[in-house]
């Protein structure tokens, strides 16, 4: 059984990615847009394309349900003076003869499988109320009955979001809202290049994903289990984005994890990834600067936002230098009158931190290098020594980290690659400034070990001729 | 974004395990991570533990700490336990790390006692010894510093500690404590010290002022708000679409309807239920609207000022030769009170010693090593030369101007030999009545001289100070009016130099062979 669902879903996830391929190809810089889009509709979501006109959102959209094996597609502008006929079919003549009120809904929204609506916040409200059931219970009221849609996912599309109440009701509905810019400097000269879309050729029919297929995802989507660590991100990004007065609703936060669950299950894992995550920002945030801010903060969570050191492993690492280098300073003849060595509290915080001498050197008219016996060094180094497997330890889990990402890029459909470079190369800034905490620990354990040594069965309190040296008055 | 970046998930646990680094004093941070004894994430659990109990007064049982290992930990605690440790660091936050970092720099040394030859109890007992010798030395001193300043100094990089043992054991400090002692016979001193200054109110009226202050009451005030009111259907713009019975505004398919035989129909029912699809019309008009609010307003009502007090202190003390003996200790006594006045109330001290002119010496005196040692160095001088009175209170009125010293008092002592110029004494006055400034004096000495009485608005006479000098007599003098019972004229009150005339003034008076009562006409334009 778990042989055949193995392969059963590797085919799946195959079978996605030229799927995806199909959908890419002649597109330029889409492959985002077309992945959110198409994952969303896998999810039974809606997706919103935000941006300035032409920048290929139609016809992202009208290339999206040929993935789907016969699915009825449905494409629609909306104005301001959009009347319901234009959306969901005319009035019935002959059923109204017959005293009953029903629309021809065959080849209008309540018929579709895909259906693209642009301008899709130009609705006015005698469409509005209807469109949102059609959203969110996929039925249509028609007549005296209630009509169950087909209705996969509606690609909807806009150049600004507005900001009054209804709207922002509706743009609720989206659960992806996805920003589309025009292509960049570098994509310019290959779009001219481009050639005509009559080119296009949608994947074939074999290719499709029937209803058999969905039915089978959503199985094995709904067995996959939320791990603890990603629900605890989770519910920081929840409070995060409360302490901004940016709050998601509940049942966002639910069809987000069922997205989770979603791309999990399309690449054949049976658990969501803490890369998944990386989704996040397209489902929590309803702009590209707030999308920004939240993949900023969940790369930074993660621990892949930039190259860091860990703080206080590093702290550990210069505590020793400090002390070694103190202890290179360190003068043998810094006793007070007493005969105590000197120890001076402020001095132990600003300078050198152990008074083993450096603290009054520059008062002293003589100076001896401070020598150190063998339990000295020994006691150092297997501090040192401790320090370096804990090193050591770091390195180890971010191979683990390293590995699981390669291994999660070798099969993602859904992460974007320059986000992936990216991380990638962070971690490997990581490894290396690991790798340079491991070399300073390494060379202190070494000058530690080349510490100036007291004689062998020698010196037992009493100290040798000292020297003279030249008073300085920098101090 | 406002809110502060998370923390990293990758080494998240790893880094956890080190978590008692952030919550340690800075101090701490480099012998506690380098130390020879132990394993460092018990050293650094251990050093929380121990700098939080000390702080709260109290040491844990020996077996509960993570770190020195339970033998050391034991000794260690008998030994901070006999010395009364937990009991001096109590809320001494500085104190307490400073502890800690005592015990963590002995402990390293243990290795360094056997590299030396020392078997390991033989070393271990040695580091231990060190430990308590060092505190047995400091806890004297702490006691010491207590008892003059009513308080520990303060701020832990200004506590030096090899500094202040040293200052201790100084000859001045012997001055220190004999002031001290003195300073508990004279309790009025205390008193008018924490008068000084004007920076918190008491609940006492203030005798010498009845003026008007605005006093806040409530009242409702109206805001204009300008309004843009939506109203729909009136027709202005065509918005869009929507259901509505309005036949005007109908789009022309429902007209069709009407057409049609059987369709009439649904045109009426739609019609009857206001769901005829027809252009969605509005207007937006602008309004003004009268928005209350509550707001405070100012109403002048004629209050008396309360008694102001504890602020900044400014302390002329006079260190002229003719001071020496009792009176100069009084003195001392005036300064070392303001040190710990200030000191325990947070409040800034700042101390011109003068003498003759150019000797002028100014200090600000805070309980820290190196106010300390200004005080010690200060009370530990003998006091000689001349007195000017011009010099100090001229830097005095200059400080006023300072926001740090706005509300300070000044306070005078003196044995009262001294007078101002008539353009200091003015100047004073003026401060007087622009910044409301008081001068408080008090005066050492047998007479009240003009130039002290021109000065201050109140005297505090110490008549016994031959008492606190090396002679023990009483003051020969039964009154300090003195000079206004035999000299009254004497005096530069209001009254008498309304009814005195300049010198020069009086010669041409002569000249003009005027009579009493009567002016030179040019002098009465003026």
């Amino acid at each position: 059984m778990d042989q055949s669902l193995a392969h059963d879903s590797n085919s799946t996830r195959d079978r996605l990615s030229h799927l995806l391929s199909y959908l890419e190809s002649g597109l330029i810089e889409r492959r985002r847009a077309v992945r959110l889009t198409l994952l969303a509709a896998l999810a039974g979501e809606h997706s919103l394309l935000i941006g300035p006109p032409g920048t290929a959102k139609s016809e992202l959209a009208r290339r999206l349900h040929t993935v789907f094996a016969n699915a009825r597609y449905f494409e629609r502008l909306l104005t301001r003076f959009s009347v319901p006929e234009e959306l969901f079919g005319p009035l019935s003549i002959k059923a109204l003869e017959e005293d009953r009120y029903e629309r021809h809904t065959a080849g209008f929204l309540p018929d579709a499988s895909i259906a693209f609506i642009d301008e899709v916040f130009k609705a006015n409200s005698a469409i509005l109320n209807a469109l949102l059931t059609l959203l969110n219970e996929r039925e249509f009221d028609n007549g005296a009955g209630r009509e169950q849609c087909p209705l996969i996912s509606v690609v909807g599309a806009t150049n600004e979001v507005p900001e009054d109440e209804v709207a922002e009701a509706f743009f609720d509905r989206f659960l992806l809202r996805v920003p589309v810019e025009p292509v960049s400097r570098d994509g310019f000269a290959q779009l001219l290049d481009t050639a005509h879309k009559a080119d296009w050729t949608a994947p074939p029919a074999a290719l499709r994903l029937d209803a058999d297929a969905l039915t089978a995802l959503t199985r094995q989507a709904a067995a996959v289990t939320l791990p603890h660590a990603a629900s605890t991100i989770l519910a920081e990004l929840r409070e995060h984005l409360a302490s901004l007065q940016a709050c998601v609703s509940d049942r966002r936060w639910v069809k987000t994890v069922w997205l989770l669950r979603m791309a999990a299950a399309c690449e054949g894992r049976t658990a969501v990834a803490l890369w998944d995550l990386l989704l996040l920002p397209w489902c929590t945030a309803p702009d590209a600067a707030r999308q920004a801010a939240v993949g900023t903060w969940l790369q930074t969570r993660i621990g892949v936002n930039a190259r860091f050191s860990p703080p206080r492993l590093t702290r550990v690492v210069e505590a020793f230098e400090a002390q070694l280098d103190t202890e290179l300073k360190a003068n043998d003849l810094d006793y007070d009158a007493s005969g105590r060595l000197r120890f001076s509290a402020t001095e132990l915080a600003d300078e050198v931190g152990d008074a083993k001498g450096g603290a009054g050197a520059l008062r002293m008219r003589y100076s001896r290098q401070r020598r150190y016996g063998a339990r000295h060094i020994a006691a150092r180094t297997a501090q040192i020594d401790d320090l370096i497997r804990r090193i050591a330890g770091y390195a180890e889990e971010l191979a683990a980290q390293r590995q699981n990402l390669a291994l999660y890029r070798s099969t993602s459909l859904w992460l974007e690659s320059e986000l992936a470079d990216r991380v990638d190369a962070n971690l490997t800034a990581v490894a290396e400034a690991l790798s340079g905490l491991h070399q300073r620990a390494a060379a202190t354990r070494e000058g530690f070990t080349r510490l100036p040594r007291l004689p062998e069965g020698e010196d037992h309190g009493t100290a040798p001729e000292p020297v003279a040296v030249p008073l300085q008055h920098d101090a | 974004m406002s809110a502060p970046a998370p923390c990293a998930l990758l080494f998240e646990a790893r880094e956890q395990r080190l978590a008692a680094l952030d919550a340690l004093a800075r101090n701490l941070w480099l012998g506690g991570m380098t130390n020879a004894q132990g394993t460092l994430e018990a050293r650094l659990s251990g050093l929380s533990l121990l700098v939080d109990s000390l702080l709260a007064g109290s040491l844990p049982p020996p077996a509960a700490w993570p770190w020195p290992p339970p033998q050391l930990a034991a000794a260690l605690s008998a030994t901070m336990a006999q010395l009364g440790l937990p009991g001096y660091c109590r809320g001494q936050r500085d104190l307490s790390v400073t502890v800690v970092m005592s015990i963590l720099f002995h402990l390293d040394l243990i290795v360094d006692y056997r590299d030396r030859g020392a078997d390991e109890d033989t070393a271990t007992a040695m580091a231990l010894d060190a430990f308590a010798a060092d505190w047995q030395e400091r806890c004297g001193h702490i006691d010491e510093l207590v008892d003059v300043f009513g308080m520990l100094p303060e701020g832990d990089q200004s506590l030096r500690w090899d500094t202040i043992c040293g200052q201790l054991r100084s000859e001045g400090w012997q001055e220190v404590l004999r002031i001290r002692r003195l300073l508990e016979r004279l309790p009025e001193l205390g008193r008018l010290i924490r008068q000084l200054g004007r920076s918190r109110q008491t609940d006492e009226p203030e005798r010498r002022s009845q003026r008007t202050v605005p006093v806040m009451e409530r009242a409702l005030a109206q805001h204009p708000q300008p309004h843009a009111v939506h109203v729909p259907d009136l027709p202005g713009e065509t918005r869009g679409i929507k259901r509505s019975d309005r036949i005007a505004r109908m789009l022309p398919a429902e007209a069709m309807l009407l057409g049609h035989p059987r369709l009439r129909l649904v045109w009426h029912a739609r019609r009857a239920e206001r769901t005829l699809l027809a252009y969605e019309d509005d207007d937006r008009m602008a309004e003004v609207r009268q928005h209350r609010s509550p707001v405070l307003r100012p109403q002048p009502r004629p209050a008396p000022d309360r008694r102001m007090e504890t602020g900044p202190m400014l302390i002329c003390v006079d260190t002229s030769g003719s001071m020496q003996g009792g009176a100069e200790a009084v003195a001392k006594a005036t300064v070392l009170e303001a040190v710990r006045s200030a000191h325990a109330q947070h409040r800034a001290c700042h101390v011109f010693a003068f003498g003759g002119p150019d000797e002028l010496v100014e200090m600000e005196l805070g309980v820290d090593a190196g106010g300390i040692e200004r005080l010690i160095r200060f009370l530990g001088q003998t006091f000689r030369g001349g007195t000017d009175i011009c010099g100090p209170l001229e830097r005095a009125i200059e400080k006023l101007d300072a926001a740090q010293w706005r509300q300070a008092d000044l306070l005078l002592a003196s044995d009262g030999a001294f007078g101002a110029t008539a353009d200091v004494v003015s100047r004073l006055d003026q401060a007087k009545t622009t910044l409301g400034l008081r001068v408080q004096a008090i005066l050492i000495g047998d007479r009240e001289t003009i130039g002290l009485l021109e000065l201050a608005d109140d005297v505090l006479w110490v008549r016994d100070w031959r008492r606190f000098g090396a002679s023990d007599a009483d003051s020969p003098v039964h009154s300090k009016s003195l000079t206004a019972m035999y000299f009254p004229g004497a005096l530069r009150s209001p009254e008498n130099r309304r009814s005195t005339v300049a010198g020069d003034t009086a010669s041409a008076a002569v000249r003009a062979g005027l009579h009493r009562g009567e002016h030179l006409p040019d002098q009465d334009q003026t």
